[in-house]
């Protein structure tokens, strides 16, 4: 679109495109069920239309090829000349698998190396095929319609004598696309002031291929010619000349002086219908701004907040006004007054502060809200994926969805998609049986992958629940040692639990359960970190004969965090909620030594006890407060009363022993990678309202590195020292 | 000031419409997605242009083109149509679209039917 800035409006092209291809494949679902789903077609048509239009816009001419075909195929099938067969809907959805992954390059990159001219010309044969090969005049032309009726009224060629017989003539700016639209568009608009007579040159004789450059429109009509050439005067037109003569004998009005334009000679015109403009060359490469939706309440509700805090803020300037007179040391009040005055205005400032907690509460939340959005179209997209795993395993499977309303931060869905994919994948090729061996087991013949999505606590958890047959752990046994990862002794030893972590194993997932997905191979250790990347985790259960779940378990949100703050010597660490199950005081005499190390009895449950000295150094020794030989409280082994965070990480449950506790407070997750440098065992840092720094513990490292703090420490040198 | 009332389902093409008509100093009263909202908010706020797709979900244009004059036989409809949508911009042009404009649309080309609307 010339004159427009390409770059502002890509983020709305990449959105409305995705949409579309995401409604598409559900168009194109509904209609596999029942190909007479008129309004499926309907929409199917519609939204190519929508892209094809969109992409000529931005320039995207392999995407505007491609979706022009797509909209010929869907025009033939909504007209039934045509008829949605198997190959049809194939093609279809490959053609949306390559829309999707152009467009995802394009949003990542700027660019896309996606070649959909092979698919391109696969969609047009096809169209093709269907109708006597007809000449097709230009690419960019849809198959003429039937018969093109030409505008009200139809033209008098007999000549009759009128008394006022008027030539209005048009002359079209050069290059003007539909041309011979215009000239309807103007025929149509004089023929409301009277009767046309004839037309130059004439309608049936105008059409695409011979835009005319000129028109002249012979009219008998009594109207007076400022009416006529307003009635003219439409977009595009560069010049109106009216004529009392014929239309031989006009002469060019004065504001045509200078216009260079063909003869009036009618037929056909060196101008062509330009199409499309060239693509425009400073489209670089860009990487697109991400934009998101917000429901116009959840704005509402963010204005009105700010108005609460215009007025808060007026309450302010209201008590530091008092204050500052109360202060002014005027004589006239006596110190009695003055202190009951003050006093008043500090009660005032206290409920001023209260206000103004609520409405800075409200703000957080209500912006953190704008970020969120349900999971339900990321559910609804694995339609499309069951549907095609479906066909490719050869295995019947059904999908059900639950918790599509769950609302989870926006960044958070768009990286869920890949692990997710990768985990529904492993579901149906390893974990559904065939159907004859689901049969002989009692099940039925099509199995079920469940996509569950809930709140719990400050967290969602995903589940990908299928009915098929578990884990074979045995196999799972051979496979590991076969790979080398344990010797045969120690894989015997293994318990089912511990065998089946082994599945996030990069040596076991790359080698045998990687699987393509869309190109790009992601193997189980890929999921695992993936989701690790978004402070989340993922566990597996099995069950043999009965199935395996796979459970990932995320934060609300990436930005702010509910954490229990701790003092560990002189530092204060954030520790995640969700690992707590619950904080103990533990008395001189309960804890006692197994194998060496300290551990305390819970509802009969032993709980290895730990401090962070254990997994942390300072400076690659003790902490400094060690060093100078003054031990926190409560530091030494046995002999005092500790407080222990019972922490836990879905397998495994530790007693932190901390020095003190200080409560909890929501913090905003600051990355120490991109400030300062990684540390294992910390996700960040965080900076309290006193201006001091949290460091925010990674639990799940935490407690594996405590696992492995036998074998050796792990140094986190130059530990940011918070209390410095 | 003028007042516009912009139609399209693709808030892609509603914004760029919207803007070139705010800059040619038109007051933009009004965006609908469909024909049907159109209708509605035509006779609610009465502009003095509609800029009108084609091709939209629910109703299409010409149909709401159709409902709107029928309302209003004074109403001023632009239709916004693509190069290949000829057989419905004639209808739309027989059912007295006053103008239309072609997709992809070149900004100079607003401007010019705009201000021969204002």
């Amino acid at each position: 679109m010339s004159g427009f800035n390409i770059a502002e409006l890509m983020p709305f092209y990449l959105d409305e495109t995705d949409e579309h291809i995401a409604g598409l494949n559900d168009a194109l679902l509904r209609l596999e069920q029942d190909p007479a789903d008129v309004r499926a077609l309907q929409e199917a048509f519609r939204m190519f239309h929508s892209i094809k239009g969109a992409s000529v816009v931005m320039g995207f001419q392999p995407v505007n090829r491609l979706t022009h075909h797509l909209e010929s195929l869907f025009e033939q099938l909504r007209s039934k000349r045509r008829t949605l067969d198997r190959s049809v809907l194939d093609l279809t959805f490959r053609c949306l698998d390559d829309l999707r992954d152009y467009h995802r390059d394009l949003r990542a990159q700027g660019q896309s190396a996606v070649d959909l001219s092979a698919l391109t010309t696969e969609v047009d044969a096809t169209v093709r095929g269907e109708t006597v090969p007809a000449p097709v005049s230009a690419p960019a032309q849809t198959p003429a319609p039937a018969k093109e009726p030409e505008p009200r009224p139809l033209l008098d060629s007999t000549t009759i004598e009128e008394p006022n017989r008027v030539a209005v003539t048009v002359v079209f700016e050069a290059g003007l696309p539909l041309a011979d639209m215009k000239a309807r568009l103007v025929l149509n608009r004089l023929s409301s002031r009277g009767r046309v007579i004839s037309t130059d040159p004439p309608v049936e004789r105008m059409d695409e291929a011979h835009p005319p450059s000129r028109f002249t429109v012979i009219l008998a009509a009594d109207a007076d010619p400022a009416e006529l050439r307003s009635l003219a005067d439409v977009a595009g037109v560069v010049e109106i000349r009216i004529d009392r003569e014929s239309p031989a004998e006009i002469e060019p009005s004065p504001e045509s002086e200078g216009t260079p334009d063909a003869g009036p000679e009618p037929g056909p015109s060196a101008a062509e219908v330009s199409t499309v403009p060239p693509a425009t060359a400073d489209r670089k490469r860009v990487r697109v701004a991400e934009t998101i939706r917000v429901d116009s309440d959840r704005l509402d509700h963010l204005m009105n907040l700010a108005g609460e805090l215009v007025i808060t803020k007026a309450r302010f300037v209201a008590i530091a006004r008092g204050l500052e007179e109360l202060f002014r040391g005027s004589s006239a009040r006596d110190e009695p007054n003055r202190i009951r005055e003050a006093r008043e205005q500090v009660k005032a400032l206290g409920e001023a502060i209260h206000g103004l907690g609520r409405v800075s509460d409200g703000l957080q939340k209500g912006v953190l809200d704008t970020r969120m959005v349900p999971i339900g179209p990321l559910f609804e997209r694995f339609r499309r994926v069951i549907r095609d795993l479906g066909h490719s395993s050869g295995k019947g499977v059904h999908l059900k969805l639950g918790g599509e309303k769950t609302e989870l931060d926006k960044r958070m869905i768009d990286e869920l998609s890949d692990p997710l994919i990768h985990m529904v994948r492993n579901a149906v090729d390893h974990g559904l049986e065939p159907p004859e061996e689901r049969i002989a087991a009692g099940k039925p013949r099509a199995g079920t992958v469940s996509l569950l999505a809930s709140h719990r606590g400050n967290s969602v958890v995903i589940t990908v629940v299928d009915d098929g047959r578990g884990i074979d752990v045995d196999r799972l046994r051979r496979k590991v040692v076969a790979r080398g990862l344990v010797d045969a002794d120690e894989a015997r030893g293994l318990s089912d639990r511990e065998l089946i972590a082994f599945i996030w194993h990069p040596g076991l997932s790359t080698a045998e359960t990687v699987t393509e997905i869309s190109g790009r191979g992601v193997g189980m250790d890929i999921v695992k970190s993936r989701i690790e990347n978004l402070s989340g985790a993922v566990d597996v259960r099995a069950v043999p004969g009965q199935g395996t779940t796979f459970t990932v378990r995320l934060p609300l949100t990436l930005a702010i965090m509910s954490r229990l703050l701790v003092r560990v010597h002189d530092e204060i660490y954030a520790i995640p909620l969700d690992h707590i199950d619950e904080i103990v005081e533990t008395r001189p005499g309960q804890v006692y030594r197994v194998q060496g190390r300290p551990a305390i009895e819970i509802r009969e449950r032993v709980v290895a006890l730990a401090r962070l000295d254990d997994v942390f150094r300072w400076g690659g020794g003790e902490h400094p407060s060690l060093r100078n030989g003054s031990r926190g409280n409560g530091n030494s082994d046995g002999d005092s009363r500790k407080t222990v965070v019972i922490v836990q990480n879905g397998e495994t449950t530790i007693g932190l022993v901390v020095d003190e506790l200080i409560g909890m407070q929501e913090v905003v997750l600051k990355s120490l990678e991109k400030n300062f440098q990684a540390i294992p065992g910390l996700s960040g840092a965080s900076i309290l309202g006193d201006g001091r720094v949290s460091l925010i513990l990674d639990l799940d490292a935490v407690i594996e590195m405590l696992g492995r703090r036998t074998s050796r420490r792990v140094s986190a040198e130059s530990t940011a020292n918070g209390g410095a | 000031m003028k007042r516009i009332l912009v139609v399209d389902d693709a808030i892609f093409m509603r914004k760029p419409i919207g803007g070139v008509a705010a800059e040619a100093g038109w007051e933009v009263v009004g965006e609908a997605g469909n024909g049907v909202e159109a209708v509605a908010l035509y006779d609610q706020l009465r502009p003095d242009l509609v800029t009108m797709d084609l091709v939209m979900p629910e109703m299409g244009g010409l149909e709401a083109l159709r409902l709107i004059r029928a309302g209003d036989p004074t109403a001023r409809v632009v239709v916004v149509t693509a190069l290949d949508q000829k057989q419905v911009l004639l209808d739309s042009i027989r059912e007295g679209a006053v103008d239309f404009i072609v997709k992809p649309f070149d900004r100079k080309r607003v401007i010019d039917l705009l201000a021969k609307l204002a």
